[in-house]
């Protein structure tokens, strides 16, 4: 379970009823310079939704969801996916935030914080 | 003039130079501004009175006097505010409206015996002290500015309470424990925690920490409660003790030598201040059974310029890990070993080995042969050379075998990077070197069996055992989660030569500290009467 509050200094009512999905990362990936094979899914698997939310009008939000990946030692890999119409600080845009979540299971809980929905990985 | 020139600047440079040097370099520096003293003030403001009201301190016993029953009560939210002072310290106001305790009191004058109950109301008290840090060899604390005032002190009594008689010697006794509390105990504190240096077992004046009592408050305690992870049942996760296997497992650790872990909080470079902010550096270096880590070395100068910008900065040098890597290797709490019986294999073949041979074993050690050490580079991250030997023995039915052993050498690079309180980065074995020389199997296959082993290690092992350290990798970043009711906020994560640099934000979940601190005291106050305690009113 993953806990958070959604921010948004430019428009603070797009924080209310913003749609979140937890999901199980499943990918394959070569990395060609160090020649690094990373098998962590079988052929043409896709991620797994694990769980969805809305945030209530305060911008709090609780996702939790279930998930399992094959083979040994191979638990899922969480992230967080969130959809809204915050306008970002300087251009205006509104792109999907992304965010991997450390892989604590229930009964434990994840408390995020703070989740600025105005900007991006990239500004700076 | 321009020969001048240089001079001056020459000599200025060498004041910086030898100024630098004359502090002992530290472990570990921590910078805060003026913005963290400010939070913490406000954070200081909102707790006082959340956690004073209602609060019932134990008996207060004196050559004179017992006060018993006490009970404080309407204690406003007071005016909490510090500032630094350039090359000094720091300033502090508190104006607190009102506060008022109730008690029962003996006193004994004499032959005479006064008692009663009274009632204590303290209105605008105010607070003004400056504290000065002096480093002359050692620190020494002063209080050169210390003003306790306050607008009006009234005590009520019963009617017809003997105490009415000692009504200003009570005044002034309370007075003179106020101003002595802020003056005087604070200072001495202070002066003590800066003297701290550790004590070498060797020395007659060494004593080895004792278990406590369990009912003692314990801050150590505290901490631990806040710091637990939340439960979505409710419950708190319990530390438990880690039980000893059971005979079938197939994991068991080697015994490690008993002994008790310390970190040294020396203070290496004294406290100064700017304007702005405060720096103070502590050794940091860890300790096993009191026994610092001689051979790891302290960098002499590190560039404390980069702890800016944000509410705190920390500067953690190689040095500390270093020190526990010298503790481990000394001590040799880095060997493993890892036994495989047939409960470890599959259901399907267990049946299997079991008829042919059910006492049989699989026996992985390792140990280390050279001291781990950390470097840190700014370009590069930090280091960590390990080498180790490796062995496999297989336990038959009536003797030992030597399947493998090998000598290792390990070469990892870990740079992790934050932004937006993401943690982003990459694990590297940038060089690994596997030499057997002893192999059961047969002389011949040595040769092809370390080829093999210099191939799988980097290519196939290393990176499921990167995946499993959760490193993201990835263009997502992982959110540092709230930590013992921490967030850290606009962290930055950087690498300088010798050190790692963490500048970060933060704020602080008072509620849940509070609700922390109240359940902690209510549970250690029912076994320990010499700890406060809450009334419900």
């Amino acid at each position: 379970m993953a806990t958070g509050v959604l921010k948004c200094p430019t428009d603070p009512a797009a924080i209310k009823k913003v749609h979140i999905d937890l999901w199980d990362e499943d990918c394959k990936f070569f990395n060609v310079d160090s020649l690094e094979l990373f098998v962590v899914a079988l052929p043409l698997e896709s991620d797994d939704l694990m769980g969805r939310t809305w945030s209530d009008t305060n911008g709090h939000f609780q996702v939790t969801g279930c998930a399992s990946d094959f083979g040994p030692i191979n638990t899922p890999d969480p992230y967080i996916y969130i959809e809204h119409d915050c306008p970002h600080r300087t251009t205006n845009a509104t792109e999907p935030i992304q965010i991997d979540v450390i892989p604590l299971f229930l009964p434990s809980i994840v408390r995020l914080g703070n989740i600025y929905l105005d900007r991006y990985l990239d500004d700076y | 003039m321009t020969n001048r020139f240089i001079l001056l600047l020459f000599f200025l440079s060498g004041s910086l130079v030898s100024s630098e040097i004359t502090h002992q370099p530290a472990g570990i520096y921590v910078r805060l501004n003026q913005k963290a003293v400010d939070y913490v003030a406000d954070l200081a403001s909102d707790a006082l009175p959340a956690i004073l009201n209602n609060l019932s301190p134990p008996d207060i016993k004196t050559e004179v006097a017992t006060i018993s029953k006490l009970h404080i009560s309407n204690v406003a939210k007071p005016n909490i505010s510090a500032k630094f002072i350039d090359g000094k310290g720091v300033a502090y106001n508190i104006t607190l409206a009102s506060f008022r305790a109730s008690a029962f009191a003996e006193i004994s004058v004499f032959v005479w015996t006064y008692e009663g109950d009274f009632t204590a109301e303290l209105k605008e008290l105010s607070i003004r002290s400056e504290l000065h840090f002096v480093h002359n060899g050692t620190t020494t604390v002063t209080a050169p500015v210390c003003n306790v005032t306050h607008s009006e002190l009234s005590l009520v009594f019963p009617p017809k309470s003997s105490l009415a008689a000692l009504q200003s010697e009570i005044k002034g006794q309370i007075v003179s424990a106020i101003r002595d509390a802020v003056c005087s105990t604070a200072v001495e504190a202070l002066t003590f925690v800066m003297a701290q240096k550790p004590i070498s077992p060797e020395s007659p004046s060494y004593e080895k920490p004792v278990a406590g009592d369990p009912n003692s408050f314990s801050v150590a305690e505290l901490g631990a409660s806040l710091c637990q992870v939340e439960k979505a049942d409710g419950n708190e996760e319990e530390v438990t003790t880690p039980t000893p296997e059971d005979a079938d497992s197939n994991s068991t650790i080697e015994a490690s030598p008993q002994g008790y872990w310390g970190v040294d909080l020396s203070v290496n470079h004294p406290p100064t201040f700017t304007d702005e902010d405060m720096i103070i550096g502590l050794d940091g270096g860890i300790l096993f059974n009191g026994w610092t880590a001689d051979s790891a070395h302290q960098p002499h100068v590190l560039n404390k310029t980069r702890l800016d910008k944000k509410m705190v900065g920390i500067l953690l040098s190689e040095y500390i890990p270093n020190t526990l890597f010298q503790h481990i290797y000394m001590y040799d709490l880095g060997n493993f070993k890892h036994r495989y019986t047939p409960t470890a294999l599959p259901k399907m073949l267990q049946k299997l080995s079991k008829a042919v041979c059910s006492k049989c074993y699989v026996e992985v050690s390792a140990n280390l042969t050279e001291q781990p050490r950390m470097e840190i580079d700014a370009d590069l991250g930090a280091r960590v050379q390990l080498s180790g030997n490796v062995s496999i023995m297989f336990h038959g039915r009536e003797q030992l075998h030597d399947v493998l052993r090998a000598n290792t050498k390990l070469h990892v690079t870990l740079k992790p990077t934050v932004r937006h309180s993401r943690i982003f980065g990459d694990v590297s074995l940038t060089n690994v070197d596997v030499n057997v020389f002893d192999l059961g199997l047969g002389g011949p296959l040595a040769a092809p069996i370390e080829k093999l082993f210099s191939f799988v290690v980097p290519r196939v092992l290393w990176p499921q055992v990167k995946k499993r350290l959760r490193f993201a990798m990835n263009r997502r970043g992982v959110k540092l989660p709230i930590f013992c009711g921490v967030e850290l906020e606009h962290t930055e994560l950087d690498f300088v030569d010798h050190a790692v640099l963490l500048n970060t934000d933060f704020s602080f979940d008072l509620p849940l500290f509070l609700t922390k601190f109240k359940t902690y005291l209510e549970v250690k106050s029912r076994m320990n009467p010499n700890l406060p305690k809450y009334v419900i009113v």
